[in-house]
Protein backbone atom coordinates (compact mmCIF):
# COMPACT_ATOMS: atom_id res chain seq x y z
CA UNK A 1 0.00 0.00 0.00
CA UNK A 2 2.92 2.18 0.86
CA UNK A 3 4.93 1.64 -1.90
CA UNK A 4 4.18 4.98 -3.47
CA UNK A 5 6.34 6.48 -1.11
CA UNK A 6 9.05 7.46 -4.13
CA UNK A 7 6.34 10.23 -4.74
CA UNK A 8 8.28 13.17 -4.63
CA UNK A 9 5.99 15.02 -2.41
CA UNK A 10 6.92 12.92 0.18
CA UNK A 11 10.19 12.45 -0.27
CA UNK A 12 10.21 16.24 -0.03
CA UNK A 13 8.67 16.53 3.20
CA UNK A 14 10.32 13.66 4.44
CA UNK A 15 13.65 15.40 3.50
CA UNK A 16 12.66 18.46 5.05
CA UNK A 17 11.57 16.83 8.31
CA UNK A 18 14.78 15.32 8.22
CA UNK A 19 16.65 18.18 8.01
CA UNK A 20 14.48 19.82 10.58
CA UNK A 21 15.71 17.00 13.31
CA UNK A 22 19.41 16.71 12.14
CA UNK A 23 19.66 20.69 12.84
CA UNK A 24 17.46 20.65 15.96
CA UNK A 25 21.02 20.59 18.19
CA UNK A 26 21.56 24.30 16.85
CA UNK A 27 18.65 25.94 18.55
CA UNK A 28 18.26 27.10 21.93
CA UNK A 29 16.49 26.26 24.59
CA UNK A 30 13.89 29.03 23.86
CA UNK A 31 12.74 26.91 20.66
CA UNK A 32 13.12 23.38 22.48
CA UNK A 33 10.29 24.50 24.35
CA UNK A 34 7.92 24.51 21.14
CA UNK A 35 7.73 20.99 21.44
CA UNK A 36 4.49 20.12 22.65
CA UNK A 37 2.83 16.54 22.37
CA UNK A 38 -0.40 15.48 23.87
CA UNK A 39 -2.12 11.87 24.43
CA UNK A 40 -5.55 11.15 24.94
CA UNK A 41 -7.76 7.94 25.20
CA UNK A 42 -11.25 7.93 24.74
CA UNK A 43 -13.05 5.57 25.65
CA UNK A 44 -16.86 4.91 25.26
CA UNK A 45 -19.52 3.86 21.98
CA UNK A 46 -19.34 4.73 18.59
CA UNK A 47 -20.11 3.21 15.43
CA UNK A 48 -18.62 3.81 11.94
CA UNK A 49 -20.66 3.49 9.39
CA UNK A 50 -20.48 1.28 6.89
CA UNK A 51 -22.02 2.08 2.93
CA UNK A 52 -22.61 -1.61 1.83
CA UNK A 53 -25.57 -3.10 1.51
CA UNK A 54 -27.83 -4.57 4.65
CA UNK A 55 -24.29 -4.23 6.37
CA UNK A 56 -24.03 -3.14 9.94
CA UNK A 57 -21.36 -0.26 11.28
CA UNK A 58 -18.67 -1.37 13.21
CA UNK A 59 -18.23 -0.93 16.74
CA UNK A 60 -15.77 1.96 18.58
CA UNK A 61 -15.11 1.67 22.23
CA UNK A 62 -11.64 2.96 22.65
CA UNK A 63 -10.49 5.87 20.62
CA UNK A 64 -6.61 6.52 21.28
CA UNK A 65 -5.38 9.84 19.97
CA UNK A 66 -2.10 11.85 20.04
CA UNK A 67 -0.43 14.38 18.63
CA UNK A 68 3.22 16.04 18.40
CA UNK A 69 4.44 19.98 17.67
CA UNK A 70 7.69 20.53 17.22
CA UNK A 71 8.25 23.87 15.09
CA UNK A 72 7.45 23.71 11.58
CA UNK A 73 6.80 20.10 11.91
CA UNK A 74 3.31 18.25 13.23
CA UNK A 75 2.24 14.59 13.87
CA UNK A 76 -1.83 14.74 14.64
CA UNK A 77 -2.44 10.92 14.57
CA UNK A 78 -1.77 9.52 11.08
CA UNK A 79 -1.72 12.89 9.64
CA UNK A 80 1.91 14.80 9.31
CA UNK A 81 2.55 18.56 8.70
CA UNK A 82 5.33 20.74 7.90
CA UNK A 83 4.61 24.17 8.04
CA UNK A 84 5.27 26.58 5.37
CA UNK A 85 3.60 30.04 6.36
CA UNK A 86 2.21 30.72 10.02
CA UNK A 87 0.78 33.81 10.86
CA UNK A 88 -2.23 33.94 13.36
CA UNK A 89 -4.51 34.07 10.84
CA UNK A 90 -3.23 32.52 8.40
CA UNK A 91 -0.90 28.53 7.72
CA UNK A 92 0.10 26.87 4.85
CA UNK A 93 1.61 23.32 5.37
CA UNK A 94 2.80 20.67 3.07
CA UNK A 95 0.84 17.96 4.60
CA UNK A 96 0.01 13.98 4.80
CA UNK A 97 -2.56 12.38 5.69
CA UNK A 98 -4.27 8.83 5.96
CA UNK A 99 -7.73 8.34 4.25
CA UNK A 100 -9.79 5.74 5.82
CA UNK A 101 -13.24 5.59 2.50
CA UNK A 102 -11.94 2.50 2.51
CA UNK A 103 -13.18 1.51 5.88
CA UNK A 104 -16.58 2.08 4.98
CA UNK A 105 -16.68 -0.33 2.07
CA UNK A 106 -14.56 -2.74 2.11
CA UNK A 107 -16.02 -5.41 4.69
CA UNK A 108 -14.89 -9.01 4.60
CA UNK A 109 -18.65 -9.77 3.15
CA UNK A 110 -18.81 -6.94 0.82
CA UNK A 111 -19.56 -8.86 -2.21
CA UNK A 112 -22.32 -10.73 -0.33
CA UNK A 113 -23.63 -7.10 -0.16
CA UNK A 114 -23.45 -6.85 -3.92
CA UNK A 115 -25.35 -10.20 -4.24
CA UNK A 116 -28.12 -9.60 -1.37
CA UNK A 117 -28.39 -5.89 -3.13
CA UNK A 118 -28.50 -7.53 -6.68
CA UNK A 119 -31.24 -9.72 -5.57
CA UNK A 120 -32.88 -7.48 -3.43
CA UNK A 121 -33.28 -4.98 -6.04
CA UNK A 122 -34.26 -7.14 -8.82
CA UNK A 123 -31.11 -6.38 -11.11
CA UNK A 124 -31.17 -8.19 -14.26
CA UNK A 125 -28.14 -10.09 -14.86
CA UNK A 126 -27.70 -11.75 -17.59
CA UNK A 127 -25.54 -15.29 -17.12
CA UNK A 128 -26.19 -18.65 -18.41
CA UNK A 129 -28.27 -20.68 -16.25
CA UNK A 130 -25.86 -23.33 -15.10
CA UNK A 131 -23.52 -20.16 -13.96
CA UNK A 132 -23.60 -19.14 -10.21
CA UNK A 133 -24.25 -15.20 -9.84
CA UNK A 134 -20.93 -15.44 -7.38
CA UNK A 135 -18.99 -16.75 -10.08
CA UNK A 136 -19.51 -13.72 -11.80
CA UNK A 137 -18.62 -11.24 -9.97
CA UNK A 138 -15.03 -11.02 -8.27
CA UNK A 139 -15.49 -7.34 -5.84
CA UNK A 140 -12.01 -6.75 -5.07
CA UNK A 141 -11.07 -5.26 -1.68
CA UNK A 142 -10.90 -1.37 -1.28
CA UNK A 143 -7.76 -0.49 0.21
CA UNK A 144 -6.65 2.36 2.66
CA UNK A 145 -4.68 5.00 1.10
CA UNK A 146 -2.17 7.70 2.21
CA UNK A 147 -2.69 11.13 0.47
CA UNK A 148 -0.03 14.06 0.52
CA UNK A 149 -0.87 17.71 -0.75
CA UNK A 150 -0.99 21.06 0.46
CA UNK A 151 -2.85 22.57 3.59
CA UNK A 152 -4.43 25.91 4.19
CA UNK A 153 -6.08 27.47 7.24
CA UNK A 154 -7.56 31.03 7.86
CA UNK A 155 -8.75 31.27 11.29
CA UNK A 156 -9.98 34.15 13.37
CA UNK A 157 -11.45 33.98 16.82
CA UNK A 158 -13.97 31.25 16.85
CA UNK A 159 -13.74 30.40 12.73
CA UNK A 160 -11.48 28.21 11.03
CA UNK A 161 -11.35 27.68 7.02
CA UNK A 162 -9.63 24.93 6.20
CA UNK A 163 -9.06 24.03 2.25
CA UNK A 164 -6.55 21.17 1.68
CA UNK A 165 -5.40 19.13 -1.41
CA UNK A 166 -3.95 15.75 -1.58
CA UNK A 167 -3.24 13.04 -4.11
CA UNK A 168 -2.51 9.90 -3.52
CA UNK A 169 1.13 8.91 -2.56
CA UNK A 170 0.17 4.57 -1.73
CA UNK A 171 -0.51 4.04 -5.79
CA UNK A 172 -3.84 2.64 -4.56
CA UNK A 173 -6.01 5.02 -7.15
CA UNK A 174 -3.69 7.90 -7.90
CA UNK A 175 -6.78 10.16 -7.04
CA UNK A 176 -6.94 13.28 -5.95
CA UNK A 177 -8.81 15.43 -2.89
CA UNK A 178 -10.20 18.49 -2.44
CA UNK A 179 -11.30 19.07 0.63
CA UNK A 180 -12.94 22.48 2.26
CA UNK A 181 -14.62 22.58 5.76
CA UNK A 182 -15.82 25.98 7.82
CA UNK A 183 -15.81 24.96 11.78
CA UNK A 184 -17.17 27.18 14.19
CA UNK A 185 -16.05 27.04 17.64
CA UNK A 186 -18.09 28.09 21.06
CA UNK A 187 -17.06 27.55 24.30
CA UNK A 188 -18.82 28.46 27.40
CA UNK A 189 -17.47 27.59 31.21
CA UNK A 190 -16.21 24.07 30.52
CA UNK A 191 -18.32 23.53 27.13
CA UNK A 192 -16.96 23.33 23.94
CA UNK A 193 -19.15 23.09 21.32
CA UNK A 194 -17.47 23.05 17.44
CA UNK A 195 -19.80 22.62 14.24
CA UNK A 196 -18.50 21.80 11.30
CA UNK A 197 -19.29 22.29 7.44
CA UNK A 198 -17.66 20.82 5.25
CA UNK A 199 -17.72 19.44 1.24
CA UNK A 200 -15.37 17.25 -0.35
CA UNK A 201 -14.24 16.98 -3.73
CA UNK A 202 -12.79 13.82 -5.01
CA UNK A 203 -11.86 13.32 -8.64
CA UNK A 204 -12.79 10.17 -10.86
CA UNK A 205 -9.71 7.60 -10.02
CA UNK A 206 -10.40 8.34 -6.24
CA UNK A 207 -14.45 8.10 -6.65
CA UNK A 208 -14.34 5.26 -8.78
CA UNK A 209 -11.49 3.26 -7.04
CA UNK A 210 -13.63 3.41 -4.01
CA UNK A 211 -17.72 3.76 -4.90
CA UNK A 212 -17.77 2.16 -8.66
CA UNK A 213 -17.65 -1.39 -9.92
CA UNK A 214 -15.19 -2.03 -12.68
CA UNK A 215 -16.15 -3.93 -15.33
CA UNK A 216 -12.96 -7.18 -14.09
CA UNK A 217 -15.80 -6.92 -10.93
CA UNK A 218 -18.22 -8.10 -12.76
CA UNK A 219 -17.36 -9.75 -15.82
CA UNK A 220 -18.38 -6.54 -17.72
CA UNK A 221 -21.91 -7.16 -16.70
CA UNK A 222 -22.72 -4.60 -14.09
CA UNK A 223 -20.09 -1.62 -14.62
CA UNK A 224 -20.33 1.45 -12.42
CA UNK A 225 -18.09 4.65 -12.76
CA UNK A 226 -19.69 7.83 -10.95
CA UNK A 227 -17.08 10.08 -11.76
CA UNK A 228 -16.02 13.31 -10.18
CA UNK A 229 -18.16 13.90 -7.30
CA UNK A 230 -19.02 16.87 -4.67
CA UNK A 231 -19.75 15.47 -1.00
CA UNK A 232 -21.20 17.39 1.73
CA UNK A 233 -20.49 16.78 5.27
CA UNK A 234 -21.97 17.83 8.73
CA UNK A 235 -19.84 17.53 11.91
CA UNK A 236 -20.47 18.35 15.39
CA UNK A 237 -17.73 18.09 18.12
CA UNK A 238 -18.75 18.58 22.12
CA UNK A 239 -17.60 18.50 24.99
CA UNK A 240 -17.33 19.53 28.82
CA UNK A 241 -14.32 19.41 31.24
CA UNK A 242 -15.22 17.24 34.18
CA UNK A 243 -11.72 17.57 35.45
CA UNK A 244 -8.74 18.80 34.88
CA UNK A 245 -7.60 16.45 32.42
CA UNK A 246 -10.79 14.79 31.72
CA UNK A 247 -13.79 15.52 29.44
CA UNK A 248 -17.22 13.83 28.51
CA UNK A 249 -17.09 13.92 24.58
CA UNK A 250 -19.27 13.57 21.79
CA UNK A 251 -18.16 13.53 17.88
CA UNK A 252 -21.20 12.92 15.14
CA UNK A 253 -20.18 13.35 11.64
CA UNK A 254 -22.17 12.84 8.42
CA UNK A 255 -21.26 13.02 4.69
CA UNK A 256 -23.73 12.63 1.66
CA UNK A 257 -22.97 10.83 -1.31
CA UNK A 258 -24.51 11.15 -4.90
CA UNK A 259 -27.16 8.76 -5.94
CA UNK A 260 -25.14 7.91 -8.39
CA UNK A 261 -22.82 5.67 -6.30
CA UNK A 262 -26.02 3.09 -5.04
CA UNK A 263 -25.74 2.07 -8.68
CA UNK A 264 -22.90 0.33 -7.80
CA UNK A 265 -24.91 -2.20 -5.80
CA UNK A 266 -22.71 -3.28 -3.31
CA UNK A 267 -23.31 0.40 -1.95
CA UNK A 268 -26.64 0.36 0.35
CA UNK A 269 -26.83 4.03 1.13
CA UNK A 270 -25.44 7.12 -0.16
CA UNK A 271 -24.95 8.77 3.50
CA UNK A 272 -21.94 7.36 5.72
CA UNK A 273 -22.21 8.49 10.05
CA UNK A 274 -19.14 8.17 12.24
CA UNK A 275 -20.38 8.87 15.99
CA UNK A 276 -18.55 8.53 19.14
CA UNK A 277 -19.80 9.27 22.76
CA UNK A 278 -17.53 8.66 25.75
CA UNK A 279 -14.72 9.82 28.27
CA UNK A 280 -11.91 11.40 27.00
CA UNK A 281 -8.41 11.76 29.26
CA UNK A 282 -5.49 13.42 28.00
CA UNK A 283 -2.00 13.12 29.50
CA UNK B 1 52.43 18.72 45.60
CA UNK B 2 51.73 21.26 48.35
CA UNK B 3 54.23 24.24 46.41
CA UNK B 4 52.13 23.67 43.25
CA UNK B 5 49.00 23.64 45.15
CA UNK B 6 50.13 26.73 47.28
CA UNK B 7 51.26 28.32 44.07
CA UNK B 8 48.19 27.62 41.99
CA UNK B 9 45.83 29.12 45.16
CA UNK B 10 48.30 32.49 45.29
CA UNK B 11 47.56 32.61 41.37
CA UNK B 12 43.55 32.49 41.90
CA UNK B 13 43.95 35.08 44.07
CA UNK B 14 45.94 37.46 41.95
CA UNK B 15 43.65 36.47 39.39
CA UNK B 16 40.81 37.61 41.54
CA UNK B 17 42.51 40.65 42.58
CA UNK B 18 42.94 41.76 38.80
CA UNK B 19 39.40 41.17 38.10
CA UNK B 20 38.04 43.38 40.94
CA UNK B 21 40.36 46.01 40.32
CA UNK B 22 39.35 46.64 36.80
CA UNK B 23 35.50 47.68 36.22
CA UNK B 24 33.85 47.13 33.02
CA UNK B 25 30.25 47.63 32.29
CA UNK B 26 28.24 47.45 29.20
CA UNK B 27 24.89 49.03 29.25
CA UNK B 28 22.50 48.02 27.74
CA UNK B 29 23.46 44.30 28.85
CA UNK B 30 20.48 43.04 26.24
CA UNK B 31 18.75 43.33 22.71
CA UNK B 32 15.27 41.32 22.25
CA UNK B 33 14.60 41.12 18.10
CA UNK B 34 12.20 39.88 16.56
CA UNK B 35 13.00 36.64 14.07
CA UNK B 36 14.00 38.50 11.12
CA UNK B 37 15.15 41.37 12.75
CA UNK B 38 18.68 43.54 13.92
CA UNK B 39 19.82 45.08 16.59
CA UNK B 40 20.44 48.53 16.39
CA UNK B 41 21.32 50.33 19.33
CA UNK B 42 23.98 52.20 21.22
CA UNK B 43 25.92 50.93 23.68
CA UNK B 44 27.49 52.84 26.50
CA UNK B 45 30.62 51.12 27.69
CA UNK B 46 32.77 52.41 30.77
CA UNK B 47 35.86 50.65 32.60
CA UNK B 48 38.22 51.93 35.09
CA UNK B 49 41.25 49.61 34.86
CA UNK B 50 44.72 50.14 36.53
CA UNK B 51 46.48 50.60 33.33
CA UNK B 52 46.17 51.37 29.76
CA UNK B 53 43.75 48.99 28.26
CA UNK B 54 41.61 48.17 24.98
CA UNK B 55 38.35 47.77 24.23
CA UNK B 56 38.01 44.64 21.74
CA UNK B 57 34.97 43.37 19.90
CA UNK B 58 35.63 39.81 20.05
CA UNK B 59 32.84 39.12 17.31
CA UNK B 60 34.67 40.76 14.53
CA UNK B 61 38.33 41.03 16.61
CA UNK B 62 38.03 44.45 15.80
CA UNK B 63 40.12 47.37 18.30
CA UNK B 64 37.42 49.39 19.26
CA UNK B 65 39.35 52.16 21.20
CA UNK B 66 42.21 52.09 23.76
CA UNK B 67 42.68 54.42 26.50
CA UNK B 68 44.47 55.17 29.92
CA UNK B 69 42.67 54.10 33.41
CA UNK B 70 39.18 55.26 32.77
CA UNK B 71 36.85 55.84 29.44
CA UNK B 72 33.25 55.94 28.73
CA UNK B 73 32.51 55.05 25.59
CA UNK B 74 29.54 55.43 23.25
CA UNK B 75 28.80 52.77 20.28
CA UNK B 76 26.47 52.62 17.70
CA UNK B 77 25.59 48.83 17.21
CA UNK B 78 24.09 46.75 14.40
CA UNK B 79 24.01 43.22 15.27
CA UNK B 80 21.58 39.87 14.93
CA UNK B 81 24.08 38.15 17.08
CA UNK B 82 25.65 37.79 20.60
CA UNK B 83 28.46 40.41 20.89
CA UNK B 84 31.33 39.93 22.98
CA UNK B 85 33.29 42.55 24.07
CA UNK B 86 36.96 42.16 25.93
CA UNK B 87 38.84 44.44 27.93
CA UNK B 88 42.66 43.75 27.42
CA UNK B 89 45.77 45.36 29.31
CA UNK B 90 47.75 47.33 25.98
CA UNK B 91 50.88 46.55 27.60
CA UNK B 92 50.56 42.98 28.06
CA UNK B 93 47.91 42.24 26.35
CA UNK B 94 46.15 40.50 29.04
CA UNK B 95 42.22 40.06 29.32
CA UNK B 96 41.05 41.73 32.19
CA UNK B 97 37.88 41.33 32.10
CA UNK B 98 34.89 40.64 29.06
CA UNK B 99 31.45 41.34 28.79
CA UNK B 100 28.63 39.93 26.51
CA UNK B 101 25.52 42.13 24.43
CA UNK B 102 23.26 39.47 24.33
CA UNK B 103 21.34 39.38 21.26
CA UNK B 104 18.12 37.70 22.13
CA UNK B 105 15.41 36.39 19.24
CA UNK B 106 11.75 36.21 20.06
CA UNK B 107 11.49 32.62 19.36
CA UNK B 108 8.10 32.47 17.40
CA UNK B 109 5.43 30.36 18.55
CA UNK B 110 4.91 27.11 18.23
CA UNK B 111 1.80 25.87 15.34
CA UNK B 112 -1.35 26.89 16.10
CA UNK B 113 -3.38 23.28 16.22
CA UNK B 114 -4.49 21.68 13.05
CA UNK B 115 -7.20 19.83 15.16
CA UNK B 116 -9.06 20.09 17.99
CA UNK B 117 -7.60 18.69 21.37
CA UNK B 118 -11.18 16.80 22.09
CA UNK B 119 -11.62 16.24 18.62
CA UNK B 120 -11.18 12.72 17.77
CA UNK B 121 -12.56 12.14 13.99
CA UNK B 122 -10.29 14.23 11.31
Amino acid sequence: MFSGFRHPLIQTLLLLAASLMAHADEYDIAQSQQLRWQFSVAAGYGQYGSMLFDEKASNLVVMPRWSLYYQRFYLENLDVGFNLVETEHFSVDLSGKQNFDALSVRYASSEDSLIKSIAFNNVKVPISWNTELSEVLNLKKRHLSYLAGISSYFRTDNVEIRSEWHTDISGVHNGHEWNTLVRYQYQLHGLDLAPTFGIRRLDQHFANYYFGLANSETSDLLLNQPGPMWLPSVKLDASYEVLDNLRVMASLKREWYPTRVTKSWFIGTRQHDIWFVGLMYRW
Amino acid sequence: MVIMNRGVILAMLMLCATVEATQFEILPKFCLIGEKDTCDTTLQIQWHAESSACLINETTKEILRCAPTEYAYRITLHSKETVRFSLIDQSSQKVLATREFKVLQHQPQALQERRLAWSIFR
